[in-house]
């Protein structure tokens, strides 16, 4: 198995190395029989990586430990699930997985544009075959998952116990696919830079590749804050991390492009801001992807650190010195075709949006990088933690929340007097009401006082739109789920986008909820023994042990009461995995009740000799909201990303006309 | 007192930042107006402990604070918080205690101070520079905008003499055309 796969990265790499040099060539001499041997040698490249992938996947399944890779991150007592999920556990499958994403990624998007946009496949095929030469390369010379060892030993290491986890299968590869997926829309924009052609025709091919890399990168996110909450067991599900900073970085600069680049179609603006914005967005993936796999910048997820740095940081450096020389060798073809006509218009609230999400990107970035380089300069090596990141941030978030309720109901080009008094009245009155309410009920903090009624007004703002889009098809005779249905159907992209900002509104009430509500008291609790925690009372009911394959399980059972009746038992516990005894893992025991949505959410922290437990108790409020919006903004993003159907007998205009092909945003 | 918060609030950027120091003053006052009233029993859970703990990176760990980390020098540590505050040292203080032995680094939220006070100044900068660019970006293509509406009126001052009577007639019919167009769109 080892010998296939490591010969699979070996022709993979020649074959991408051809497919990049017979497009390029192809597309300078303009030879069609090169451009298509190109292609060719990249679905061949593709398809040897999918090899090579399998190998790999197969030799864990088999066990065979004589593979380096398979020996330090897998065991015989793993279930066969965990042991698919050692595939990316470290770095070198990490590696793999990522041009394994990249090469399907590849063939399918440049099968797809032939058919739809042929004149961007050349360099397009040639840029992406570039990025997974680079990787291939760091597989087969430096990082490989095929490495024997001498003498095969009888049993592999296992996988690091906090990965053993449904969330170890679905987070890291989400992750991964994400940074790999601004690729596709990073090769298109260097294809549209060469040709010159960066007007619709790009903003089209662009769009749905952009689209995917963000939800999939935004899902990747969610799914790891999931995680975190229900491993770590410090009581949150962000925690500024430079690990997860650097995950956040691209993102945000994709959303800061799927907003810009709609001023574009509508209008022909910005558009050297927009190339800009995808350039970093591609950059800091790559710099995501390095701090990840380099263990650079010290952090929980350094259990995958190597010597990969220098080349991520070279292959970094020459992609920015030649994406830069192309945009300015094309800033002329760059101008905007457009013009402002008002402050208060639909296009400025975009570029305060675009604003608004780049500083905090900034922001982000800097704090992350300033260990490095304080102690480059300054010798000390300084801690920036999350009072940081949430002193800076969190202004930027109430800001680009109430914006997400101002922006959409905003005209394009200017906003009379008298649509915005119809669109804002309801919202502003909704807003407020529910800010008195709120105090009127106790809640004394400022900001969240703030942060709530600004989320009501928004979640209003939305409301009012579905409702006033529904009210009007009913008045053609509609019943009103059809009318739903129906309008969500005519205007995708918009009303999905709704659905989006309503899911990043329930996001909002989460984070605002938990970091301004939290609980969280340490207990020690004899056996039989109660204490009271909010309004939940905890009963010990005794300390229990139980023996798995490969671990040991020690729990302790407790009863939970709210408000004087039994509400659940609960068995928070801690698991020892053999090979991993000096890292026990926590089992968090989290119940979710209602009416406030509060989660108990109990760590045990140490299991006494005694009898007695000790324990770590928060009470986070709102945090089921957080995943809520994380299906309500997948939901969206289908919705807004789903392939409309051809018109019969209108050909789309080949021709860039702005104003003609717009499509409503 | 309107005089004095203006006065204090005069370096451009600042104001946030002491705005959020004086509210955690107070915040730290009122904690301390309790700590002086009952001594802390259990540092692990006390919040007042957690509130200074909260903030100090535990030496032995990587990206958990004294007050989250299950090591036992942060349990120590949490002690050692428990007793500097009954004996009513004020926060700063047990800072600077922890900076002189473990360095810098120890603090999660980095001092304003000094070199490391310019990582708090990278979220300004870049907020200003982006509203300079805003404004300019807007400015530019506002100023595109007025203009062609210049231009017809300076054109006849130039030429006077070439006012003929025709090209009068074809810009007035342009001039009503405009005006009925716009009275439709708008």
């Amino acid at each position: 198995m080892g010998d296939l796969g490591h010969l699979s990265l070996l022709g993979a790499l020649l074959l991408a190395a051809l497919a990049a040099a017979t497009s390029l060539l192809g597309a300078w001499r303009e030879r069609d029989d090169l451009l298509e041997s190109g292609r060719r040698a990249l679905y061949g490249a593709c398809a040897l990586v999918v090899v090579a992938a399998l190998a790999l996947a197969a030799a864990f399944q088999l066990h065979d430990f004589s593979i380096r890779y398979v020996a330090e991150n897998s065991s015989r007592l793993m279930s066969p699930l965990d042991t698919l999920a050692s595939f990316w556990g470290g770095q070198a499958g990490s590696l793999l997985f990522w041009a394994l994403g990249l090469a399907l990624l590849s063939a399918l998007s440049v099968w797809r544009t032939q058919r739809r946009s042929p004149w961007l496949v050349p360099v397009m095929a040639g840029t992406l075959a570039l990025i997974l030469l680079f990787f291939l390369g760091i597989l087969t010379l430096i990082a490989s998952p095929f490495e024997r060892v001498p003498v095969a030993p009888p049993d592999g290491r296992g996988l690091n116990p906090i990965l053993l986890d449904t969330g170890m299968r679905i987070h890291p590869p989400l992750l991964l696919s994400g940074y790999m997926s601004y690729s596709v829309p990073f090769a298109i924009t260097v294809a549209a830079l060469v040709t010159g052609r960066l007007g619709n025709d790009w903003l089209r091919a662009l769009r749905p590749w952009l689209l995917a890399a963000w939800t999939i990168q935004g899902c990747g996110l969610l799914a790891g804050a999931w995680w975190a909450y229900h491993v770590l067991g410090w009581g949150g599900y962000w925690g500024w991390d430079p690990v997860e900073n650097v995950a956040l970085l691209p993102w945000l600069v994709a959303t800061a492009l799927l907003h810009s680049v709609m001023v574009q179609e509508r209008r022909g603006m910005l558009k050297v801001w927009n190339v800009g914005l995808l350039l970093a967005a591609f950059n800091l993936s790559i710099f995501g992807t390095f701090v990840v796999r380099s263990g650079v910048i010290s952090s929980v997820h350094s259990f995958a650190q190597s010597a990969i740095g220098p080349y991520f940081f070279g292959f970094l450096g020459a992609t920015l010195v030649v994406t830069l020389s192309l945009l300015f060798y094309r800033l002329p073809d760059l101008r905007s075709e457009g013009e402002f006509d008002a402050l208060v218009s639909r296009e400025s609230s975009f570029l305060f949006n675009n604003l608004l999400l780049v500083a905090m990107t900034a922001a982000t970035f800097w704090g992350t990088i300033f260990p490095l380089v304080s102690e480059a300069i300054q010798g000390t090596r300084v801690a920036v933690g999350p009072p940081y990141f949430q002193a800076v941030n969190g202004p930027i978030l109430l800001a680009l929340l109430l914006l997400m309720g101002i922006g959409p109901l905003l005209a394009w080009r200017r906003s009379s007097a008298a649509s915005l008094r119809r669109n804002f009245l309801a919202p502003i009155a909704v807003g407020l009401a529910s800010g008195l309410v709120l105090v009127a009920l106790g809640m004394r903090q400022l900001w969240a006082t703030v942060a709530f009624a600004a989320a009501a007004f928004v979640f209003m703002t939305i409301t009012q739109e579905f409702w006033r889009g529904v009210r009007a098809r009913m008045r053609a005779g509609e019943p009103a789920p059809v009318a739903l249905v129906g309008l969500v159907r005519r205007n995708r992209r918009r009303y999905g986008g709704y659905v989006v900002h309503l899911g990043m509104v329930f996001v909002a009430l989460g984070i605002i909820g938990s970091t301004f509500f939290q609980q969280d008291h340490g207990l020690r609790l004899a056996r039989g023994e109660s204490a009271t925690v909010g309004r939940y009372t905890l009963t010990n009911e005794g300390l229990f042990q139980e023996t798995q394959p490969g671990r040991q399980e020690v729990y302790a059972q407790m009863a939970v009461q709210a408000d004087g009746a039994l509400l659940d038992v609960i068995r928070p516990g801690k698991h020892t995995y053999v090979n991993w005894e000096q890292q026990p893992t926590s089992s968090i025991s989290i119940t979710t009740t209602w009416p406030w949505l509060e989660d108990l959410y109990v760590v045990l922290v140490s299991p006494n000799a005694d009898g007695s437990a000790s324990l770590q108790v928060f009470v986070n409020p709102l945090v089921s909201l957080i995943w809520l919006g994380g299906v309500l903004f997948l939901l969206g993003t289908v919705i807004a990303a789903w392939p409309e159907r051809p018109r019969l007998g209108t050909p789309r205009p080949l021709v860039s006309r702005p104003q003609a092909v717009a499509v409503e945003a | 007192m309107r005089r004095a918060l203006s006065e204090r609030q005069a370096p451009r950027g600042a104001g946030i930042g002491l705005a959020a120091s004086t509210l955690a003053t107070l915040l730290l006052l009122l904690a301390l107006g309790t700590a002086l009233a009952q001594p802390i029993t259990d540092p692990d859970t006390d919040p007042r402990v957690r509130e200074v703990a909260k903030d100090l990176q535990c030496p032995v760990c990587q990206n958990l604070s004294v007050a989250d980390s299950p090591s036992g020098l942060a349990k120590d540590m949490r002690a050692l918080i428990a007793k500097q505050l009954d004996e009513g040292q004020t926060r700063e203080q047990i800072e600077q205690y922890f900076v002189e032995r473990y360095g810098e680094g120890i603090l999660l939220r980095p001092s304003h101070r000094g070199f490391t006070g310019l990582v708090w100044l990278g979220p300004w900068l870049a907020l200003g520079l982006g509203l300079v660019l805003v404004a300019l970006t807007l400015r530019r293509l506002a100023a595109r905008r007025a203009a062609p509406t210049i231009q017809p009126v300076a054109r006849p001052e130039a030429d006077p003499a070439a006012g003929s009577g025709e090209t009068d007639r074809y810009e007035r019919q342009l001039e009503a055309e405009l005006a009925r167009y716009r009275e439709r769109v708008g």
